[in-house]
């Protein structure tokens, strides 16, 4: 065998079949090419054909994974509406869906749960010495305007609830701060003064919105005392 | 003849003809090896700088006051560095550095011009440092897997349209007539990558779409970088290292075609599984969904091709340095697909989703299989690039033990713990609120990421054996040379 | 959704783009007979330098070990093949 007589050829020509059989039996046939390459084991070529077709049982999985895909995207493509965002949208039911009733007590809570259990605790009983209690407290469950104005703008500096006396700030969930709309406002105050021991009656969202006019000039936190000037504890 | 076509013609990477082949293929290995190894080098050093930064990321995880105090490290940098150095550093180098051989290789063509190819990959290691410094100097975006700054990004493209078109043009002017599956892969993804890429930093990055456009193109892209850049070229190593190692063709070839063109049909959909849940339209999620779990297919029909032809020839398997890894790779390929198809079910991701389990697929995918297999091809690329044996068997041992053990238990424990955390954050009370606090999960993972850190050290000491054995053999200490690792034997011709 | 429509036009034209492109190589392939003879191109990798049959890497400096192991452990398996060569 000599290397000289065999060539690669260039793709314009059409590739000769034989080229690349000869050089497979080249490898096969050439006991000096053994000993060359010390390639003293060798295990021969596989009498197998290379072309096994796929298995029946895999394709009868694959025609079930498509059956399946096809049932799958017909039930939960949400009629490729580009405002359906949940799997358990039906067609048709759709109006009902979007007409759901407001549940002040169910939006209540989970404003809660998100933005003041972590000081007020989900327990409504506060921190002694840091936070004030919720549960109980005369500021949540007294006059609806003292209640409100702490949530629209805050609260800063000394305050006494149940004897005890608590100095720090609480964030606006008004203008100046998170910019909570009048139901979010209705909803996180009427949670408050009816959960745990707490039986106020609710804060309607006109409520709200009265109370959020008649401070719209008021900016920075309120402190106890301005509070207690404008409404005294009953 | 004009310059600008007899630059064309210089270009044309075929051999004279009449050349015998087997120095056409010294040939190849000798005209690629200035650019492989500096690929192959920068590769190795981003593995190492990627270990480290993983290695801070994690440690803080659990002992989040370890270089509490050093700006350049918090929690967020460090590992949106190790994931850029990782994925763009030592990945791409290392495919860069494979697959065009691979190329090559298959093509019976080499590289003509391969000074080009240097300055291509100079600018590309300059282009990932520069984003890699910029992530730690704090100018991160915030979207996953584009954290580097925006302004490194033409850099990137352009030498990586340098690098990929010589792949190209080998496979332009290829020597046989029919394509290798291999070839198929690599072709794929070198049209792949720079098309995710592209999009995605310009529907993300410089000229934003809006809302939730965005975070869409972002797990689209972030999702195919594995899967059409990562995925095709582990396994276009696999279908040319396994067979050829073996000495046995792969076990049906018609198989691994179907393999080939339904990953190109299905994979480009699974993105939109991390969304689900999010304020995407839902037919858009069902999709990414459906084409998840028909990813099933390519991987069935892959799985069956590599573990047959592999079958009946473990104690092969053993004895090649490159086969372990690369078997290992292919067994974590079958095994983290199948994982990832279940992932995106929406009653498996409702739990998995946000917790360190999707780290841990993360690592099966990317570690186990991708990691593994190039490490594998650089075990037998080597030694014929440059001629030289590996000088110790023994830290490749160590290197591939050291890989295996350390990357299983990364994966047991961030599967587990991942599990567990799930499971805490989803349990309700019998008021329908959460029944774990926050800081309860918190520390309930620690155990676990205490875990994952030790078996990063682990990973850690098996790429130092990598480095040490790579730099001994670049300084050119002749091993053994007994075995037909060595492709051309300068003596031979005087043999015969 | 002025924009969204905007971007998903953008988006879908890039993808037919990409799609048809991909239909075009799958056309090229069919029509260039990359599906025929599939048991040749399954052995294009192998080459006289590694030819198949021949197991060509170890770890180094133990590959004359390793390929005596190999062959006891082959032996019986190995007889029946070479009668057909």
């Amino acid at each position: 065998m000599s290397d000289q007589e065999k060539y690669v050829p260039h793709p314009g020509e059409p590739a000769p079949e034989a080229g690349n059989e000869q050089h497979e039996a080249a490898a096969y046939g050439d006991e000096e090419m053994q000993i060359v390459h010390k390639q003293l084991e060798r295990e021969n070529g596989e009498p197998e054909e290379g072309f096994t077709p796929v298995p029946m049982v895999l394709m009868v999985c694959f025609g079930l994974l498509f059956f399946w895909a096809g049932m799958y995207f017909t039930k939960y493509n949400g009629d490729f509406r580009p405002d359906v965002f949940g799997t358990d949208w039906t067609p048709g039911g759709n109006s009902a869906q979007a007409q759901a009733p407001f549940d002040p007590i169910k939006r209540g809570d989970k404003l809660f749960s998100n933005n003041c259990a972590a000081c007020h605790q989900p327990d409504g009983n506060g921190v002694p010495g840091a936070f004030p209690p919720l549960d109980g407290s005369p500021w949540v469950v007294g006059a609806p305007e003292r209640f409100v104005k702490i949530v629209m703008r805050g609260l800063h500096g000394p305050v006494e609830v149940k004897g005890n006396t608590f100095n720090g700030n609480m964030p606006s969930y008004g203008e100046n701060g998170l910019n909570w709309d009048d139901r979010d406002i209705s909803a996180i105050t009427t949670f408050v003064r009816q959960n745990w021991s707490n039986e106020a009656p609710p804060i309607s969202e006109e409520q709200v919105a009265e109370i959020r006019a008649s401070i719209a000039d008021k900016t920075g936190a309120w402190t106890a005392a301005e509070l207690l000037a404008l409404h005294p504890m009953e | 003849m004009s310059p600008l076509l007899s630059f064309f013609s210089s270009i044309d990477p075929r051999p004279k003809p009449g050349v015998p082949l087997k120095v056409q293929l010294s040939q190849i290995d000798r005209e690629m090896r200035v650019p492989i190894v500096l690929f192959v080098v920068s590769a190795i050093l981003w593995l190492q700088a990627g270990t480290v930064f993983a290695l801070i990321a994690s440690i803080k995880l659990h002992n989040p006051e370890f270089l509490g105090n050093v700006e350049w490290l918090t929690f967020g940098r460090a590992r949106s560095a190790h994931l850029n150095a990782m994925a763009f550093g030592w990945g791409n180098n290392a495919i860069f550095a494979v697959s065009l051989w691979i190329m090559a290789r298959l093509c019976k063509v080499s590289v003509k011009h391969g000074g080009l190819l240097v300055v291509a990959g100079a600018f590309w290691n300059v282009g990932v440092t520069a984003g890699v410094i910029g992530i730690l100097t704090g100018g991160l975006t915030s979207v996953e897997w584009l954290e580097m700054p925006p302004q490194v990004a033409p850099l990137l493209a352009i030498s990586f349209i340098l690098v990929a078109v010589w792949g190209v043009i080998m496979f332009r002017y290829r020597a046989l007539g029919h394509v290798y599956v291999s070839q198929w892969y690599i072709l794929g993804a070198l049209f792949w990558f720079p098309w995710l890429y592209v999009i995605a930093q310009t529907m993300i990055l410089w000229l934003p779409a809006r809302g939730t456009v965005q975070a869409i193109t972002n797990w689209w892209f972030g999702h195919n970088v594995l899967g059409l850049w990562l995925t095709p070229m582990g396994l276009a190593s696999i279908y040319y290292f396994l067979p050829k190692v073996l000495g046995r063709p792969i076990h049906s070839y018609y198989l691994s075609v179907l393999g080939f063109w339904s990953l190109a049909l299905f994979y480009n959909w699974a993105g939109v599984h991390h969304l689900i849940g999010g304020p995407i339209p839902v037919w858009l999620v069902s999709a990414g969904i459906v084409g998840s779990i028909m990813m099933v297919i390519p991987v069935v029909v892959t799985a069956i091709n590599h573990h047959m032809t592999a079958a009946g020839n473990w104690r092969a398997v053993w004895c090649s340095p490159t086969l372990r890894f690369i078997v290992f790779g292919g067994m974590s390929y079958t095994l983290a697909s199948l994982a990832g198809s279940a992932m995106a079910l929406r009653d498996i991701n409702v739990i998995t989703h946000f917790t360190q389990f999707t780290v841990g697929h993360a690592h099966h995918g990317v570690y186990a299989f991708f990691t593994m297999t190039m490490f594998g091809g650089i075990y037998f690329m080597m030694p014929r690039i440059l001629n030289r044996e590996w000088p110790s068997a023994a830290l490749i041992r160590t290197h591939f033990w050291c890989a295996a053990i350390g990357i299983t238990i990364m994966l047991v424990v961030l599967h587990a713990g991942g599990w567990i955390q799930g499971e805490m954050m989803t349990a309700l009370d019998a008021d329908g609120k959460p029944k774990y606090a926050f800081l309860e999960i918190v520390t309930a993972l620690v155990p676990w990421l205490f875990s994952r850190s030790i078996s990063g050290m682990l990973l850690s000491i098996g790429h130092l054996a990598f480095l040490v054995n790579f730099f001994w053999m670049l300084a050119g200490r002749k091993g053994d040379q007994d075995g037909p690792t060595l492709l051309a034997d300068p003596n031979e011709e005087d043999v015969r | 959704m002025g924009q969204w429509n905007g971007y998903l036009i953008f988006i879908a034209a890039l993808g037919c783009v990409f799609f048809f492109s991909a239909i075009g190589a799958l056309y090229w392939a069919v029509r260039h007979g990359e599906f025929k003879k599939l048991e040749k191109t399954s052995r294009q990798i192998f080459d006289e330098e590694e030819p198949e049959g021949v197991h060509t890497d170890f770890f180094p400096g133990e590959a004359d070990k390793m390929r005596r192991k190999l062959a006891r452990s082959r032996k019986p398996e190995k007889a029946g093949h070479h009668t057909q060569d």
